[in-house]
């Protein structure tokens, strides 16, 4: 979804390379930036309300790779500073199309239950074994208080950071079965 | 819902969108910067969604909760997903137990020892039995380097633990520091705008007044300089446009390099100028220091969508 305005404007190599050497003057480096600026970017969005986060976060990325190219100077302290007014300025735009001409929300109807318990128990045996530990001990079971302390003993995690490797286990779970839904649909 | 910190209440209050636009912009530009940051909401959001599914949110916590997360179809999907996790439904169950799933050790050594030759079964049992004698001065220095290990982690973690706290009271401090710099600021603004207001009900005003034509190039943003005389109480910016006849009206914002808004406006129309179509803006001087900055502007068509036309950088130099 471009946003209505001047011409789609494309993304080119020149311009991702100009944005990735920005993000880290190491390349590899500036790749992993570069995709976690996206995953940040689309939850902002999500976190504001949106209905397309993925999308909008693609024209945030795109709207600072073209100012970039064109020629703006923004130091690597800034940047993100700069994302974030760039991003406002999308949401802006959003609003104020939603409140023109409010789009209803696309129909999503919630798969049935046996089907994402199926996409689960498939999306778990893409985890590690210490991964499927995790989740199986974190979130299941109805004593999870002492099932969690005792998880972060044998571990050798500190709580907070037992929190973290459980929610990026379910973050890869929840990935799994939302990219096999969407090519369901 | 348990809370632990004064910061995860505030990371909370975010994702059920209580926060003020003002409370939201320095959380989101730590979120954007901060890896970490950003992983703490994340954590904080999927046991906000749990302790929806497990019915342990307080009255007005489930109906925040409703109105943000069930409004929007990204954060049902999180939710119903949320639901299958913690069903704790046989076939999660199964495969969590999977990966716990061993082989019987002793079972394996036994079939294997039937398999062989009595004589080379003699030398492996001798090989075994220099093993285990090994094997067990092994076990009992490594228990007594342990021993020496553990003293040495509590206070590891101790001091790791003493050093988070510190950095976290550190940060609290600085956030309250500026809290009051923005407070001091927003002070003084008031006080220079009454005094603006004032000063301009009792004489005429200085205009500085500027063309702008559309373009971000650098080199030509350098020539694009606004020299604000002394004493200016407005600018006058004419942006040129090109084709004025497809749009009702025109919107525009004035925002910094680093992306920061300091003006905007709606509902401003197209004037035939001297130099051609052109929207016209009058703006307080004093709303600019010396720097860079971008108008972006849209146009609004007949059928009342924005559409977003061009963008004008330009420096400002004030004497």
């Amino acid at each position: 979804m471009a946003a209505p305005g001047r011409k789609a404007w494309v993304l080119s190599q020149e311009a991702f390379d100009k944005l990735l050497a920005h993000l880290n003057p190491d390349r590899e480096r500036a790749g992993g930036a570069y995709e976690m600026l996206r995953l940040k970017l689309t939850r902002l969005f999500e976190w504001r309300g949106t209905t397309s986060p993925e999308d909008m976060a693609d024209e945030t990325i795109d709207r600072v790779a073209r100012r970039l190219l064109e020629g703006v100077e923004i130091t690597t302290g800034d940047i993100y500073l700069f994302f974030r007014g760039v991003a406002m300025n999308v949401l802006h735009e959003y609003w104020h199309r939603q409140a023109e001409h409010p789009e209803p929300p696309p129909p999503s109807p919630p798969p049935p239950a046996e089907r994402l318990l199926e996409l689960l128990e498939k999306a778990m045996e893409s985890l590690t074994s210490e991964e499927r530990e995790i989740v199986g001990q974190y979130y299941q079971g109805s004593k999870l208080k002492d099932s969690r302390r005792a998880l972060g003993i044998r571990l050798d995690l500190t709580p907070n950071a037992l929190r973290i490797r459980a929610c990026r286990a379910r973050d890869k779970l929840e990935a799994y079965v939302r990219e096999h839904r969407a090519a369901e649909t | 819902m348990e809370l632990k910190t004064d910061d995860e209440k505030l990371l909370v209050r975010y994702l059920l969108r209580e926060l003020s636009h003002e409370e939201m912009r320095p959380l989101e530009e730590r979120l954007l910067s901060d890896d970490e940051y950003f992983e703490q909401l994340s954590a904080v959001e999927n046991e906000l969604i749990d302790s929806f599914v497990r019915k342990e949110l307080s009255e007005p916590e489930r109906a925040g909760f409703e109105r943000a997360f069930l409004v929007s179809p990204p954060r049902r999907e999180r939710v119903e997903f949320a639901r299958a996790l913690l069903s704790g439904r046989p076939e999660i169950q199964a495969a969590v137990a999977r990966s716990q799933e061993k082989i019987s050790f002793w079972g394996a050594v036994r079939a294997f020892f039937a398999a062989i030759q009595p004589a080379a079964r003699f030398s492996l049992s001798a090989a075994a039995l220099f093993l285990v004698a090994g094997g067990s001065y092994l076990v009992v220095e490594t228990f007594r380097l342990r021993s020496q290990l553990v003293p040495i982690r509590r206070g590891l973690e101790e001091s790791q633990a003493a050093a988070n706290l510190a950095r976290e009271l550190e940060r609290q401090r600085q956030l309250s520091a500026q809290l009051g710099l923005d407070l001091e600021r927003d002070r003084r603004e008031r006080n220079q705008l009454s005094q603006e207001l004032q000063r301009l009900r009792q004489g005429p005003s200085l205009v500085a007044s500027f063309v702008l034509t559309p373009g971000l190039l650098r080199a030509e943003a350098r020539s694009k300089r606004l020299v604000v005389p002394r004493g200016a109480s407005s600018i006058r910016i004419q942006l040129v446009i090109g084709n004025a006849m497809d749009y009702s009206s025109f919107r525009a914002a004035i925002t910094t390099v680093e992306g920061n808004e300091i003006w905007s406006g709606d509902q401003l129309n197209a004037q035939t100028t001297h130099i051609g179509k052109a929207i016209v803006l009058n703006i307080p001087a004093k709303l600019f220091s010396s720097g860079d900055y971008i108008i972006e502007l849209w146009g609004t068509t007949k059928d009342r969508h924005l559409v977003d036309l061009e963008s004008y950088q330009f420096s400002v130099v004030k004497r």
